[in-house]
Formats: structure tokens, C-alpha cells, sequence
């Protein structure tokens, strides 16, 4: 698989006067990125609303004061998410952090949220379905945090396609669950791949989420196996198709387990922590609880796993087979 | 209860792994409305196609110095233009022949293109060996530019790119009212409107 190369300069040298060599070295680099970062957010957000002028030129405005806030300013390495690189200057919500506040940009980017998003839909139009009861709204506040939950550490332990893929996957069953009419409209993303792609990247995306989400992902220290399906398949990845995850030889490398030794060992131990893994899930589904929480994680469940599933992986296992072909249909409103 | 899809400020941190480093409390109630709104898929695919593109031009400039600069100028004198043109020009392979456009006897193969942006600039990955046109209507009066790390210049009229190996990338810029200027910084300095095309050497 392909590796990245990374587009970022790093920045090596925090000190002021590192920071200041660094904008006399790559000025044009830097305050470009700034200029195409801003210039998008001020299509959709005024930058007057961030102090920076509304006449004349804001974007040019906010970039100088970034340049002069690099600079000059108290900006320490160790505070900063993500690597230390020139992608800084591409981050808008740090550099309007730095000019109001953080607080003051929730608050700021709130006010302007009422306005309208460009891609908001207002849930409000369309009120959830069957949840006339102050219970069943609680069980859905409840089941929207789990989700919400499991969606970051989605990103967090794999990358950004797959939330793309899982959100389009769910789509109809979130729509039910929370009431509104899904836009049913294929995501650029999905556009970009053939069908059958699609279908294996979004099993993909269903069954890594159903497993952070049922808790069943192991302690990397369990076994070889463990160690091995989580160093691929539950750890930040390139956002690079068609695998989304660490190359099985990258896995050896940087596990340096003896059991471990090479890209074939890898990609065996993978394999069997996923057929664990995917036999832990299908516990949980066939073990229907009635209670409502386990009753709406029984259907995603039934949503995120199928025969696509054990085609996505190159699983062949009659037993695992079996048991997805045995498991109840979807309700026919959510099936994808 | 009310929820609003994260604004792309966040979303961007999101799509990076930044947001629970920076605002824990604010990253649960953004991935919370994402689940939770309609609208989250769409805005999702956009804000990860924005952050492919600026990652892709960042690639470019740190490889390409050269033309960070002038992307540069080119955006703010497009932020200077008063009034965009009604018509976008286009950047297009093969290029039509000349008589055919004029007769308006275009075939209906689609072309390989991108719409060009005032005031922006787009990217179009084209082939090795393949020729590159700009069109824009035939009574508009244009300048084309075109700047690599080999040379800048100025376009005749009715000149093409061939895309040569070596040469990518390439910037070529339309403006309008540049008074014919005999280099790209003098007409971005004078143009009333301006537009630019980076041609990379599309992957095989």
C-alpha cells in the first residue's frame, strides 16, 4: 500500500527566534495556507464577527495577525493537537482561538450557527417518531451519546474515511431512530469508489464501529492476536483505500513481538483476532436483550454485520458464515 | 431538543483527531450532533474534501515554493475585483479545434475539464503529452499567463499547453483588464479579474 508523503514542513525550532527565521524562510508558504484556510471559512462565517475587518480585506487581516501571533506570541509545542508541522497555519479554529479565546469561539460560532449552517438540516422539522415518553427519550439522549462516543473514537483509532463511510452506512438507521428523513443521496465519497467498493469499505466502517461500540475491541496485551488486530485495525491510519489500516509489515516493526516477526505472522495473528472479535459480536446480537438500550445496539448490530462483512476481511469461515446468514433481518425501513 | 451540525472549523479538527486534544467537552457535543442531525453525511464528505485539497496544495507549494507566492497574489488581487464576470472560464483537454467551436460543432465526448473560480485557483491533473486549453466566450478580451519553475510568460492568443515531462507543475492564469502587462505580477497588480488553473501530471 502506498504511504503518504507528508505535505507539511515541520517546524523544529519553537523558540522565538526559530519562529521568526521560519517566516522569513517559508513567509509565502505559511501565509498562503492561512489565506486558502481562511478564505474558506470566510465563505460561510464573517471574519468581522472575530474582530477582523469586515471592509477592505479581513482574510488578509486574519493571516497577518496569525504571522504576527506565530511570531510574537506565547504558543508552546506541547499545547498544540496534532504534529508539529506547518498544518498549523492550515487550522482555522486555533488561530480564531488565539485571537478571541477558545470560549469565546464556541460562543461566536454559536451565534453564527443560528444563522444556518450551509449543510443544516434542522432537526426540529422533523420530530422523532416514537418518543412521546420522557423514558424512551432518555434511552435515545442515551443511545446519542454512546454513538456520539464511539464515533470519535472511530476516527481516533482508525481515520477520516471511515466516519465518512460509517455515517452514509447508518444513515437510515440513525434517521429512524432520531426521526428525520435521511437525504438518501450518494456522499461524494461513495461516489468516487464502484459499488462493490462502497459495500466493502462500509461493512468495514459498520463492523470496526459495532466493535468500539459493544466494547469488545481487546487490551492490545491479551494475546498475539490482540496485539496484532489492534496495531492494524484499531489504531490511527492513513486515510488511504482500499484497507484503511497499518500495513501487516508496519504491524511487525513496530510491535517488535517475537511472536510477531514478520508481515506474515502479522497478517495471520490479524486474522484471528478478527474472527474473535466478529465471533464476540455475534454473541451480543444473538444474546437479544429486550431491554431498550440493547434493543436499539441489537439493531445496529443486525445493520452492521453480514456476509459483506466476512468478504471485506477475506475471512472464509463456514461457522462465522452460518451464524450471519441465521441472524433476523433488519426492520425493512433501516436495511441498507 | 436541538442540535447543529459542527461548523467547518470544527469539523476540519474533527477529520483531524485535534478536537479532544484541544475542547473535550466541546468534541462530545459536536461528534453527538453528527450522529444525531440530518445533514451530517453531506457535511462530513465536504469538510474531508477541503481538507484533502488544502493537503494536496500544501504538498505542492513545499515541493513548489515558487508558487505559494504567486497563489498568493493571485488571491488577493482576486479579493480586490469589484465585480466577478458572468461567465467562468474553463480548463479543458484536448482543446476543440478552432473552426468547431466557431461552427459550434463541439462533439459529445466529455473532455477531461474543471470551471475556473475568480479570484481561486483550481487544480486539473492532466496526462503527460496531452495539450490544455483555456476557454472563455470568444468577444471576451483575456490575457493567458503561464508561470513553472522553468519560466513565466505570457500566452499567444490561441496558444495551448502541451504538458512535457519535467515541467509540472504548471500555473496559467486568465485576466481581464490587464492591459496586455508583459508579466504575471504587473497584470495580477492591474487585472480586473483573474483565475488560475494548476496543471499537475495526472497519475497513470
Amino acid at each position: 500500500m502506498a504511504q503518504q508523503s507528508e505535505p507539511y514542513r515541520r517546524i523544529t525550532d519553537w523558540s522565538l527566534e526559530g519562529r521568526r527565521r521560519l517566516i522569513e524562510e517559508h513567509g509565502d508558504e505559511i501565509r498562503f495556507l492561512l489565506d486558502e484556510s481562511f478564505t474558506t471559512f470566510a465563505e460561510c462565517y464573517p471574519l468581522g464577527a472575530f474582530g477582523f475587518r469586515e471592509t477592505d480585506d479581513p482574510v488578509t487581516d486574519a493571516v497577518e495577525f496569525a504571522v504576527r501571533r506565530f511570531a510574537e506570541g506565547d504558543i508552546e509545542p506541547g499545547k498544540i493537537a496534532g504534529p508539529p508541522t506547518l498544518r498549523l497555519f492550515t487550522q482555522v479554529r486555533f488561530w480564531l482561538g488565539q485571537k478571541v479565546g477558545s470560549g469565546a469561539f464556541h460562543e461566536i460560532m454559536r451565534r453564527l450557527s443560528r444563522r444556518g449552517h450551509p449543510d443544516q438540516v434542522d432537526a426540529l422539522e422533523h420530530p422523532p417518531a416514537d418518543t412521546d415518553s420522557a423514558e424512551q427519550a432518555a434511552v435515545i439522549e442515551s443511545f446519542v451519546a454512546d454513538l456520539g462516543t464511539t464515533l470519535g473514537g472511530l476516527r481516533r483509532r482508525t481515520c477520516a474515511d471511515l466516519v465518512g463511510f460509517w455515517l452514509h452506512a447508518s444513515e437510515k438507521f440513525r434517521a429512524r431512530v432520531f426521526g428525520w428523513e435521511e437525504a438518501g443521496t450518494l456522499s461524494r465519497l461513495a461516489q468516487e469508489r464502484s459499488a462493490k467498493e462502497r459495500s466493502l469499505h462500509e461493512h468495514d466502517a459498520l463492523f470496526r464501529f459495532l466493535a468500539l461500540h459493544y466494547q469488545y475491541v481487546p487490551d492490545a496485551d491479551e494475546s498475539p492476536a490482540s496485539r496484532a488486530l489492534v496495531a492494524s485495525m484499531f489504531a490511527s491510519c492513513p486515510n488511504l483505500p482500499p484497507r484503511y489500516s497499518i500495513d501487516d509489515s508496519v504491524v511487525a516493526q513496530r510491535l517488535r513481538d517475537p511472536a510477531i516477526s514478520n508481515a506474515r505472522a502479522a497478517g495471520r495473528y490479524r486474522k484471528q483476532g478478527l474472527r474473535t472479535l466478529l465471533d464476540a459480536c455475534l454473541g451480543r446480537i444473538e444474546a437479544r436483550d429486550d431491554a431498550p438500550m440493547e434493543r436499539l445496539s441489537h439493531v445496529l448490530g443486525l445493520i452492521s454485520l453480514g456476509l459483506t462483512t466476512l468478504h471485506a476481511y477475506r475471512i472464509e469461515d463456514d461457522m462465522l458464515k452460518a451464524r450471519l446468514q441465521a441472524l433476523p433481518r433488519p426492520p425493512a425501513e433501516i436495511a441498507r | 431538543m436541538s442540535s447543529r451540525i459542527p461548523d467547518l472549523a470544527t469539523l476540519d479538527d474533527m477529520i483531524l483527531g485535534d478536537i479532544e486534544h484541544d475542547d473535550p467537552r466541546h468534541a462530545e457535543e459536536a461528534w453527538q450532533a453528527l450522529v444525531r442531525t440530518p445533514g451530517g453525511v453531506e457535511a462530513w464528505e465536504k469538510a474531508l474534501a477541503r481538507r484533502k485539497r488544502i493537503d494536496r496544495i500544501a504538498a505542492l507549494t513545499r515541493a513548489h515554493p515558487w508558487l505559494a507566492g504567486v497563489m498568493l497574489v493571485l488571491r488577493r488581487a482576486g479579493r480586490r475585483m469589484k465585480r466577478a464576470p458572468l461567465f467562468a472560464p474553463t480548463a479543458v483537454y484536448p482543446p476543440v479545434p478552432a473552426l468547431d467551436a466557431i461552427l459550434d460543432q463541439t462533439d459529445d465526448v466529455a473532455r477531461p475539464h474543471v470551471q475556473l473560480a475568480w479570484g481561486r485557483i483550481v487544480e486539473l491533473a492532466v496526462p503527460m503529452g496531452e495539450v490544455v486549453a483555456l476557454e472563455y466566450p470568444i468577444d471576451v478580451e483575456a490575457t493567458i499567463y503561464y508561470q513553472s519553475a522553468q519560466g513565466e510568460g505570457r500566452m499567444r492568443p490561441g496558444h495551448h499547453w502541451r504538458m512535457e515531462a519535467g515541467e509540472a507543475p504548471v500555473l496559467l492564469v486568465l485576466t481581464i483588464g490587464g492591459g496586455g502587462a508583459g508579466d504575471l505580477s504587473a497584470a495580477l497588480s492591474r487585472a480586473e479579474a483573474c483565475a488560475g488553473v494548476v496543471l499537475v501530471v495526472a497519475e497513470p
